[in-house]
């Protein structure tokens, strides 16, 4: 599959208690990465209420690949290579466009059915009988198969492969809460995105939302500002149910202690995938809207309303493309762009049937942390590039991942009960690195 | 002199106050007179950034910046004592504001609505960027003093992706 697989060895990359320093900005693993990893993994394509009419398309890339998801007359989701079966035009650029009735290629104008089909060649003359004419499968879009789960949809570019519940696995209940968190048990895209280029390696940013060992350094100064700015409020203010106060409220709990993220617990699960948070998160003593309270009383009555609302899920990470966080209806796109280059989409959602101020809540809470321009992305951004920068040491070769090496409780379903503050969910991330780089 | 001299004599007057008010905004950013660009702002006053072209409003949609006076005291002291990772090394700032125009005014409550274009530099110890895009200024003379109802930020680039902004635009 790639140009020349000897030129690394997976196996001297990772150690039980950690990864070589080549992982993170060595192009030719970064190149390794997009085909094994990239091509190989269920990676997050999109929400299905971004297509929720047919003829309503949404273009993203997975990996190298610049992938289309598009929905049919008959009402079905398809995804396919977004490039003209001709000459290779991409058909349609990025992002979203509503109510197409074909697909038409702006090069030389062949026209695709949203099933992939080829319609219409303008100028049939020349091609020879049977090759290039409407309706020959071997010029029909490529087709990529596509799994959902309770309305996120996933892509595996290689033909084979589990199944995507397979691939998840126990993470899927850190899905249902996400969506289980809507009065009705349905969620929607809304809110606009965040695009925010990254100026180093995908996997910091994955390693880092697990990581809660940092908050409490790189995020202290906005919590002391936070706080700083409180004490100076008049106490009406500090206490009223304004979103200011929000504000003030997500950013306190970035300087939590050690014991407080270690108390909140974590699951290192199978295939890379973990979740940091459960018990507890940095989410779970924020005040809820009291009518959302009795949104979801009604929608599900209170023992299982409460039992939903008490799963706080911090960040949850589906391997090695997603990380979402179900207690604040957001997630957040790993898109590598180069070795030391990634992008990451913030999108948001609402619950449906739930109040607007739910919706603002999120928004607010991204605004604040996840922009380019916010109090907390900002910071941790900083970090991964001195990481970057750092590991170019190559006179040093390893990096630690032995913080709390084989502790942890061992459930049936794969699942492991860790400490926050553990490194497993970075070992279990490194453990999936190390399956997808060797498997033939 | 005519009425209508007169008029033109006044609007000039005002356009000329009005943009001195963003020169000065500038070069308060610029030299990083934090508490000085902060009290150019109503007591409710808003720094918007919108995180799409068109956006209406920052409630419905997120937004890059959405400091209410609470949010931008707490990024005015991160600011000022520079601890913050991001913002190691001080990053600098070089505002110019141009095509400045008066789209709105209402002279008999003192409120005036300032359309124009900037080019704001970013001079960060890991790299500089250039921003380029819109300011809509809502102002209102309180005792007699212009200040900042809603400044919004349109960044031409908005759709991203974008990289860090750690300066004020």
């Amino acid at each position: 599959m790639d140009a020349n697989p000897k030129m690394f060895d997976v196996d001297a990359c990772v150690r039980p208690t950690g990864v070589h320093r080549s992982v993170y900005v060595e192009t030719a693993i970064f190149e390794a990465e997009l085909t094994r990893i990239f091509e190989r993994s269920w990676v997050y394509l999109g929400h299905e209420s971004q297509v929720s009419e047919p003829g309503d398309y949404y273009a993203t890339r997975i990996g190298r690949h610049p992938v289309l998801m598009v929905r049919g007359q008959d009402g079905g989701i398809r995804a396919f290579l977004n490039r003209c079966l001709h000459k290779g035009t991409q058909l349609v650029a990025e992002g979203c466009g509503v109510g197409a009735k074909a697909l038409r290629c702006p090069y030389h104008g062949w026209i695709f059915g949203l099933d992939g089909a080829l319609r219409t060649i303008p100028a049939r003359a020349g091609y020879a009988e049977g090759a290039a004419r409407p309706g020959a499968a071997e010029f029909a879009l490529r087709q990529v198969t596509t799994e959902q789960y309770r309305g996120f949809i996933f892509v595996r570019l290689c033909p084979e492969g589990p199944g995507l519940l397979d691939w998840l696995g126990p993470l899927t209940s850190s899905l249902d809460n996400f969506v289980d968190r809507s009065p009705t048990g349905a969620v929607e895209v809304a809110g606009g995105v965040l695009r925010y280029e990254h100026a180093c390696n995908w996997k910091f940013f994955l390693e880092n939302t697990l990581d809660a060992l940092h908050p409490m350094v790189v995020h202290l100064e906005a919590a002391r500002a936070a706080r700083q700015v409180a004490a100076g409020l008049p106490s009406t203010q500090a206490t009223g149910q304004t979103l200011s106060t929000f504000e003030l409220q997500a950013l306190a709990p970035f300087a939590g202690s050690y014991t407080f993220y270690d108390e909140m617990g974590g699951r290192a699960l199978p295939n890379g995938h973990a979740d940091l948070g459960g018990a507890a998160s940095i989410h779970s003593a924020y005040d809820e809207d009291p009518q959302y309270l009795q949104a979801m009383i009604v929608g599900y009555g209170e023992e299982r309303a409460r039992q939903i609302l008490s799963l706080s899920r911090n960040n949850s990470v589906a391997y090695p493309s997603l990380m979402f966080k179900a207690p604040m209806q957001l997630l957040r796109v790993v898109r590598p762009l180069a070795v030391d280059r990634t992008l990451i989409e913030t999108w948001h959602f609402r619950l449906k049937g739930a109040p607007e101020s739910v919706l603002a809540r999120t928004l607010a809470y991204s605004t604040l942390v996840n922009s380019s321009a916010g109090m907390v992305g900002p910071d941790d951004h900083q970090i991964y590039r001195q990481l970057q920068s750092g590991l170019t040491a190559s006179q040093i070769e390893w990096v630690d991942m032995s913080r709390y090496a084989d502790e942890g409780d061992r459930f049936p379903d794969g699942s492991v009960a860790v400490k926050g503050t553990s490194d497993a969910m970075a070992r279990g991330q490194f453990a999936a690195w190390r399956a997808l780089m060797r498997a033939e | 002199m005519s009425m209508t001299e007169a008029t033109g004599i006044a609007t000039v007057g005002r356009w000329f106050e009005l943009s001195q008010f963003l020169y000065q905004e500038a070069a308060l950013l610029d030299a990083r007179d934090w508490d000085g660009w902060g009290r150019l702002f109503t007591s409710e006053g808003r720094y918007w950034v919108p995180a799409a072209h068109d956006q209406r409003d920052w409630i419905n949609h997120v937004s890059l910046v959405n400091d209410t006076s609470l949010l931008r005291g707490i990024r005015l002291a991160r600011l000022k004592n520079g601890d913050a990772a991001s913002l190691h090394g001080s990053p600098d700032s070089s505002h110019l504001v141009s095509n400045i125009v008066i789209a709105e005014a209402d002279e008999a409550r003192g409120r005036y609505i300032v359309h124009s274009r900037f080019v704001v530099a970013q001079y960060a110890s890991w790299g500089r960027h250039t921003f380029h895009g819109g300011y809509s200024h809502e102002l209102v003379r309180e005792s007699g003093e212009i200040r900042i109802c809603l400044k919004r930020v349109n960044l031409v680039d908005v759709s991203g992706p974008l990289g860090d902004i750690l300066t004020i635009l």
